[in-house]
């Protein structure tokens, strides 16, 4: 009894871990592989949803209706996740059709990173989010 | 006149804790996405959580048997393990998710460093905790958190087409155009759903009811308060999916961060609409974190059968007293090494997604047992509706990794 339960642990044992391993492959596989359209499009999603919301918060600061401690926090934290999305753009590689996409996203992304913290030092009206959030919505809807 | 009172109290702690960090990232979102057609899941997680909260409560009322007590003799040791640790380390991930969300919104409100901000929300949560009876928790942060009421009027000032809002109240599906939106779509009404359903709302709530000493005589209370005060909680994570339809949707803004969600109460109350519902979310938010943190503790304490409870001092239950300083701790520890609480949140919302049927099974079949509830076990209504959750929650809970995986955490 006791060698065959024995036999049924190593088994149980050795299924798991090949599960284990295989789900680890899957999961760097995964991540590793070029981009495809979908997930480059989350990207550009994430970066135009920035680029509206610059465009919302400089209306209400203009319109009083935020304080500039907020401001201020909010811009940093904007500012934050700009360059979190537009570095791992900046990494990751894509499938060879997507090129000029990612080009075009790369650049807008990093002027929306210089717009924001123009704009957080205080150059009122040397960005035009409007104009960054059309073209970063130009780029999404190609992707579709 | 005081029971009275004690009602209309409990029944404003119960609005103003209704709305946590998770939900109303999901909300937001979910109104961001698809407009004014996901209404309807508030409609369907409220009265989810009314049906559970109801029966946790009553069982609590007439067994003085807390939740987990009851899972253990229910489920077996090995799936009553399974359950206690699925609860755990999601009660952990929404309370490591509320201390970061309490930190942002600190520095929001004052500026200055984030790591501070978390050791400053961790100090404010662990001295309350420690110095204030059970009651006085429960009325702090829920009657502070009624400012969450501000994204009420935000909403109704926001002037919405109210045709289409009542039409988002049925069950519809929207115009979708490919099989990615589809899973988008699927995805949001099972995480929505799930936030309004997270299951330590429920063990906090009947553990409450035996720290309170319930007896069968407060059955009626018990359902008043649910009704009522879940009810208009509901109205409050409604107003969050009509201020996303209304004010992000056309913007094509995805409100993920706090500070990003402010800004609908800024748009129509200004100044005093962003520093109020700011306000509102730090005592949602620290309620929310209090909640999950001694929803875990009394989960540990009650399965191995540990003295527990507020109403005893820390020496008269220590095993307990560590147990919620340890998740407090953890929770701590996880955001102030730079994890991001926002992406904590998507996880602990889909994750309990998984464990929702375990802990509530467990509590349908005690409250429908009329040997052990006498004349107190389930009606013809609880059962149906019983069921048709536990049905629901078990598709969800299927559904919702590969969702998770395929639609790139809900982004498309």
């Amino acid at each position: 009894v006791n060698k065959e339960s024995k036999k049924n642990a190593t088994l149980q044992i050795s299924s798991a871990a090949i599960l284990l391993i295989a789900a680890i492959a899957a999961f760097f596989y995964y991540h590793n592989r070029p981009l495809d359209k979908e997930r480059l499009k989350v990207l550009v999603g994430d970066l135009r949803s920035t680029a509206s919301e610059a465009n919302l918060l400089s209306d209400q600061i203009e319109q009083e209706k935020v304080k500039p401690t907020y401001t201020d926090e909010h811009l940093s934290m904007m500012i934050d996740a700009a360059r979190k999305t537009s570095e791992k753009l900046k990494k990751a590689k894509v499938q060879d059709e997507l090129t000029p996409e990612k080009e075009i996203t790369e650049k807008t992304a990093q002027e929306l990173v210089t717009g924001l913290e123009k704009y957080k030092k205080g150059s009122v009206g040397t960005q035009d989010f409007e104009t960054l959030a059309k073209k970063l919505d130009q780029v999404e809807e190609s992707l579709e | 006149m005081n029971k009275i009172l004690e009602i209309f109290l409990s029944i404003l702690t119960a609005v103003g804790g209704f709305v946590e960090i998770g939900e109303m990232t999901f909300a937001q979102d979910a109104g961001s996405k698809f407009g004014f057609s996901l209404l309807w899941v508030v409609i369907l997680g409220t009265v989810g959580i009314m049906v559970f909260g109801e029966m946790s409560g009553r069982i609590a009322a007439v067994t003085e048997q807390p939740v987990f007590h009851i899972v253990r003799i229910r489920s077996g040791i090995r799936l009553g393990l399974l359950a206690l640790f699925g609860s755990i380390m999601v009660n952990l991930m929404t309370c490591t998710a509320e201390i970061g969300g309490m930190a942002m919104i600190l520095k929001l409100l004052w500026g200055g460093s984030y790591r501070l901000f978390i050791i400053v929300a961790f100090i404010f949560i662990v001295l309350s905790s420690w110095f204030l009876p059970f009651k006085w928790i429960e009325r702090l942060f829920g009657l502070m958190g009624l400012m969450m009421g501000l994204y009420v009027v935000s909403a109704v000032l926001m002037k919405p087409d109210w045709n289409k809002v009542a039409a988002g109240l049925v069950p519809n599906i929207p115009h979708l155009k490919n099989t990615q939106e589809i899973f988008v779509w699927l995805f949001f009404i099972i995480s929505f759903m799930s936030s309004i359903m997270l299951p330590y709302e429920t063990y906090f709530y009947a553990s409450g009811g035996i720290e309170d000493r319930w007896k069968p005589a407060d059955i009626t209370v018990n359902r008043t308060i649910i009704l009522i005060g879940f009810t208009l909680g509901a109205f409050v994570s409604a107003a969050l999916v009509m201020n996303g339809a209304e004010l992000f949707q056309a913007l094509k803004i995805d409100p993920q961060l706090p500070g990003t969600s402010v800004m609908a109460a800024s748009q129509t109350l200004k100044q005093f609409g962003l520093i109020g519902a700011l306000l509102g979310m730090f005592f949602a938010f620290a309620g929310a974190c209090i909640e999950t943190c001694f929803a875990g503790a009394y989960s540990i304490a009650q399965f191995f059968g540990w003295p527990w409870g507020k109403y005893r001092k820390p020496a008269g239950a220590p095993r307990f007293t560590i147990a919620w300083l340890v998740i407090f701790t953890l929770g701590m520890l996880i955001v102030i090494i730079g994890i991001d609480p926002i992406q904590i949140v998507e996880y602990a919302i889909v994750f309990s997604v998984i464990i929702l049927p375990l802990s509530y099974f467990p509590v349908l079949m005690v409250a429908k047992d009329r040997q052990y509830m006498g004349g107190f076990a389930n009606g013809k209504l609880s059962n149906i509706l019983g069921w048709f959750y536990l049905i629901l929650l078990t598709i969800a809970g299927v559904a919702a990794i590969p969702l998770l995986i395929l639609t790139h955490g809900g982004k498309g």
